[in-house]
């Protein structure tokens, strides 16, 4: 067996091809075009869109807010959790080792809870072998599991824990505080998949204790976003390929996700409101390090009419290493995103200690609950 | 005028002739980088483009695309919304177990192993002996010194080794001739 082998074989199995020769030369026109005008469509508009994350095109079911114009920027420290509010911008699980497996800071903060890696020594060197999220008190994440068989299994400090079989997967569901839900999960593709027992999750589940609240720290804040959006998700991870980002919804969807499971990215992509990613500048899609917030010429892709494609502007950070984005739907006004990039501050991108508190880098206005 | 037009429209002709017969290998080839089909098919479009806009100042236009491929795969791999997204799949899992129990075909195996391996590590190991590309070429290829390659090489092929167990069952003449 030969290792060239493996490319006649993988082409046998391989899914219908979302490209063709079309796509390719509409691709490369753009690509010639921005490269002679400096400043048009970037191709990672391009690539969002194909991968569907800040898939924000106007298919919505609920209609997404025009952005109005701008109020005051202000930067007030985050709300508490006071009825009516949503949960503070902090973590309560803090990194541990048991035996060979490493449960790193939660690197995901969302309204439904915050979610750290779980990582095995010996495993694989660039990617997690599990997850495990603590859900907010009162939220009950069976009802994402659809499918999957669920059964009671030995208690967990005492209390009720489940084994859950997901498609082959063995996760473990346990309570690790009154009404308050944990789930561990073990990696079901890509590069270490399936490495963790359910023994090991057990062991992950049997150690873990959350502490004191720690702020959730963020690369970049901003003074300004739209009116009328809230943020529902922050990540911030050192990484090679990830250092921050931030989803902000409308208001009132942000609100009717309090006190449920996040919702399937698969389900809400053309829902997902606005975007923000810091991450390394890939000089294909931004091109040569400029001063000033770009808002790439959106053009028609895939079928889809240039007024319904999404909104996207764009700040390279002090450097040009680095750079800040914005996705918004096909609605958003593009003062607005411009505005919102206007107003961002920036951590050392290389250096955690100087990041930002995600509850104090963003107005009040922004946390769910403000105003 | 005229017949610049016509050697623009020839070259997208031939470029369209290109994408068609060579979209499944580049899509393949992509894949075996990345270890996902949507980021391998994003990283042969942004390659295609690049190669559209070069196409009439290249020789080798498939050599060019097939590293422009993997370089392309290397960088999906670090977008942020990538590991969110791979980690997002966990709770109900899409990927059948069935593939990675002992007993199976030996080419899913090594293909399984594959992607195992560590991105930069698989790279190298995808260009040499996926491409049979030499070590200077593939340090062009992937913008690195020729000793990374010969150490990504040995490091990788370790990690196959590892992975498949003491007889991974591939042609291990071919890591002393990388080396």
């Amino acid at each position: 067996m030969k290792l060239s082998d493996l490319l006649d074989d993988v082409r046998v199995d391989a899914p219908p091809a979302r490209y063709d020769a079309d796509d390719a030369v509409l691709a490369g026109k753009r690509l010639r075009r921005r490269r002679r005008g400096g400043m048009t469509v970037a191709a990672v508009v391009a690539v969002a869109v194909a991968i569907g994350v800040p898939q924000l095109a106007g298919r919505a079911a609920d209609p997404l807010p025009s952005l109005p114009a701008a109020p005051t920027p202000s930067i007030t420290p985050s709300p508490t959790g006071k009825a009516g509010h949503g949960p503070d911008l902090t973590y309560t699980l803090h990194g541990f080792t048991t035996g060979k497996l490493r449960v790193d800071d939660p690197y995901r903060w969302s309204l439904a809870g915050e979610t750290a890696m779980i990582e095995k020594k010996g495993g694989q060197a660039d990617a997690q072998e599990g997850e495990v999220t603590l859900y907010r008190p009162g939220i009950d994440p069976r009802g994402t599991l659809d499918g999957a068989k669920i059964t009671a299994t030995s208690a967990i400090h005492g209390r009720p824990a489940w084994r859950v079989d997901a498609a082959g997967a063995p996760l473990l569901l346990w309570e690790y505080a009154d009404d308050a839900m944990a789930l561990a999960t073990v990696r079901a593709d890509g590069p270490g998949r399936w490495a963790l027992t359910p023994a090991e999750l057990r062991q992950v589940a049997e150690a873990l204790e959350p502490g004191a609240p720690q702020p959730v720290m963020l690369a970049f804040g901003t003074s300004y976003v739209p009116p009328d959006y809230r943020i529902v998700e922050v990540a911030g991870r050192f990484s090679s390929g990830q250092v921050s980002s931030a989803q902000l919804v409308p208001t009132s969807e942000a609100v009717a996700r309090l006190g449920r499971p996040d919702p399937n990215p698969k389900i809400v992509r053309d829902r997902r409101g606005l975007m923000l990613w810091l991450s390394p500048t890939v000089p294909s899609d931004h091109g040569a390090p400029r001063a000033g917030v770009i808002c790439p010429e959106r053009v028609a892709l895939k079928g889809i009419p240039v007024e319904k494609q999404p909104r996207h502007c764009f700040v390279f950070l002090p450097g040009g290493k680095n750079v800040l984005e914005v996705f918004g739907p096909d609605s958003a006004d593009e003062k607005e995103l411009r505005k919102l990039l206007e107003g961002a501050r920036f951590g050392q991108v290389d250096k955690p200690a100087t990041w930002l508190a995600a509850g104090t880098g963003f107005p009040a206005s922004a946390q769910v609950g403000g105003r | 005028m005229e017949v610049r037009l016509t050697r623009v429209s020839d070259n997208e002709a031939e470029f369209r002739e290109f994408v068609a017969a060579q979209m499944d290998s580049l899509r393949g080839l992509a894949y075996l980088t990345c270890g996902d089909w949507q980021l391998a098919e994003d990283a042969v479009l942004a390659a295609l483009a690049r190669l559209f806009v070069k196409w009439g100042r290249i020789d080798n236009h498939d050599a060019y695309a097939r590293t422009a491929v993997v370089r392309a795969a290397i960088d999906e791999t670090r977008r942020p919304w990538w590991r969110r997204e791979q980690s997002l799949s966990h709770a109900m899992p899409e990927i059948a177990v069935d593939d990675l129990v002992p007993g199976v075909d030996e080419r899913l195996r090594l293909r399984a192993a594959l992607l195992r391996v560590p991105v930069k590590h698989r790279a190298v190991l995808v260009l040499r002996f996926l491409e049979g590309l030499s070590v200077p070429q593939t340090a062009a290829a992937l913008r690195c010194p020729e000793g990374t390659v010969k150490a990504y090489t040995s490091r990788g092929l370790d990690a196959l080794r590892r992975i498949l167990g003491a007889d991974p069952g591939i042609d291990t003449e071919v890591r002393y001739e990388a080396v």
